[in-house]
């Protein structure tokens, strides 16, 4: 299953944009960003299912909680792509 | 025991406030550290407070830095913005948790007096006092000595006109007054959060809407790999393993404040104190100090009896909790003329009642009947 994973520096960021989605509907789930994807060390990030990933973008742009980078995470594979607004 | 010192601590606290904190000691990890439920049930409950403070406070939740005490804000808040030797603007009704401070980095301290309860007399002394090159003006909303509701919003107005930062000291009004960050344009208010928020001791809050200097560094759980701390917030400001329970408490003492709401916690303190201050007149020798402008703190002096002697025997005697002294506010008992003999302050919080007022008074007249 496809995951989006939106980074942060800031935990209490992260977790602002969570609520931000889950005020919208759109289920998430903030964690630690895996230690490759935060680059400065100890990020956090918010992981939203692919089908919702464009969406969420959106609404954390235009609530101006600003990510970081975002990516596309594949499965048990784990590749990782980035992940751009389409 | 009937506790009248609510201005230096709430007591006794919730019990809403005591569970929470027992929860945290038995839940609660740190946040941003580990992974797991302990670590997410605290990293989640700190959001929760930073939100809840957010809503008291008018301001965004990322803008709320947890820190030990009204002081420790205060000090950061000072220390970001004046360099020394810089200008400072103060009333005459500050803490020494204002005054300290600007003193150990050598300010230019300008007091902005006019008689104690006399709003426009310091107004006028503002206005004088916030010329071009003021680095900062600091103020207390309330004076915890007298009560006194300074004119904070007027205050604030001429410092956004004039383009002179604004920090607000809120350890007495936070709880019971409304303080609006966005509406005062302040650059900081710092609160503790064991007086009027009713948390624990060892907790505080500092809202910041300007830049910060570090006062301490160290571990934040954020952006590990480098030597720097990092550069936004709340992070910036609170390195180390945060107070968790303390936390915890604090975040059930704002939702305790805000299910009673302010005005309602004002009004009966206002009410005990103004049933204090008409008891206590009547008795000869007794002098309180009283204004329009006042919330329930009330400050009294004797001709009879020293008022350290006074508070003593009131505990010792009638087990009737009080402060008397200075107050740690040197300046506000040089405005009010008292600071050779201080005063005995009584503080009603949110759990006395009229009961305790008549003891109160009860007391204070025996003990002023010719032996």
């Amino acid at each position: 299953m496809s995951m989006i994973l939106f980074t942060y520096r800031s935990q209490t960021m992260a977790r602002k944009g969570a609520r931000l989605l889950q005020s919208v509907g759109i289920p998430s789930r903030v964690g630690k960003a895996p230690s490759d994807l935060a680059v400065r060390g100890c990020g956090y990030g918010i992981w939203v299912s692919a089908e919702r990933g464009n969406e969420a973008a959106r609404r954390l742009r235009d609530g101006k909680i600003l990510y970081e980078n975002s990516y596309r995470i594949n499965g048990r594979e784990r590749q990782v792509a980035s992940f751009d607004l389409s | 025991m009937i506790y009248l010192d609510n201005s230096a601590t709430s007591l006794p606290r919730p019990p809403q406030v005591i569970r929470a904190v027992t929860n945290a000691m038995e839940h609660c990890a740190s946040p941003g550290r580990g992974s797991g439920i302990p670590a997410e049930d605290a990293a989640e409950m700190i959001y929760r407070l930073r939100m809840e403070a957010g809503r008291l406070f008018h301001t965004e939740p990322e803008q709320v830095v947890f820190t030990t005490s009204a002081t420790h804000g205060l000090n950061i808040a000072i220390k970001s913005i004046v360099g020394r030797k810089g200008r400072v603007v103060c009333s005459g009704m500050e803490h020494n948790a204002v005054i300290r401070p600007l003193r150990a980095i050598g300010a230019d301290v300008q007091i902005a007096r006019g008689r104690l309860f006399d709003r426009e007399a310091l107004l006028r002394d503002f206005d004088r006092l916030l010329t071009p090159g003021t680095a900062l003006c600091v103020m207390t909303h309330v004076s915890n000595v007298f009560g006194w509701i300074l004119p904070v919003e007027e205050v604030a107005e001429l410092c956004r006109r004039r383009k002179i930062p604004f920090v607000l000291d809120a350890s007495q009004s936070a709880g019971i007054l409304p303080v609006d960050m966005s509406r005062l344009g302040a650059a900081f208010v710092a609160c503790p959060g064991h007086k009027g928020l009713l948390g624990p001791q060892g907790t505080g809050l500092l809202i910041c809407n300007h830049d910060t200097k570090t006062l301490i560094e160290g571990g934040t759980g954020s952006l590990s790999k480098g030597a720097d701390m990092p550069d936004f917030l709340p992070d910036r400001l609170e390195p180390g393993t945060p107070n968790v329970p303390g936390a915890a408490g604090l975040l059930a003492g704002i939702r305790c404040v805000r299910k009673r709401g302010e005005k309602n916690i004002l009004r009966h303190e206002v009410y005990l104190r103004q049933m204090a201050q008409r008891g206590l007149r009547q008795i000869p020798g007794v002098h309180v100090f009283c204004g329009e402008e006042q919330t329930g703190v009330l400050s009294l002096v004797s001709d009879k009896i020293d008022c350290v002697e006074l508070g003593e025997k009131l505990a010792r005697q009638w087990d009737i909790a009080t402060r008397s002294g200075i107050h740690c506010a040197f300046t506000a008992h040089e405005t009010a003329g008292t600071l050779s003999t201080g005063t005995l302050r009584i503080s009603p919080g949110y759990y006395n009642t009229e009961a305790d007022i008549m003891e109160l008074i009860q007391a204070v007249e025996q003990l002023h009947r010719p032996v």
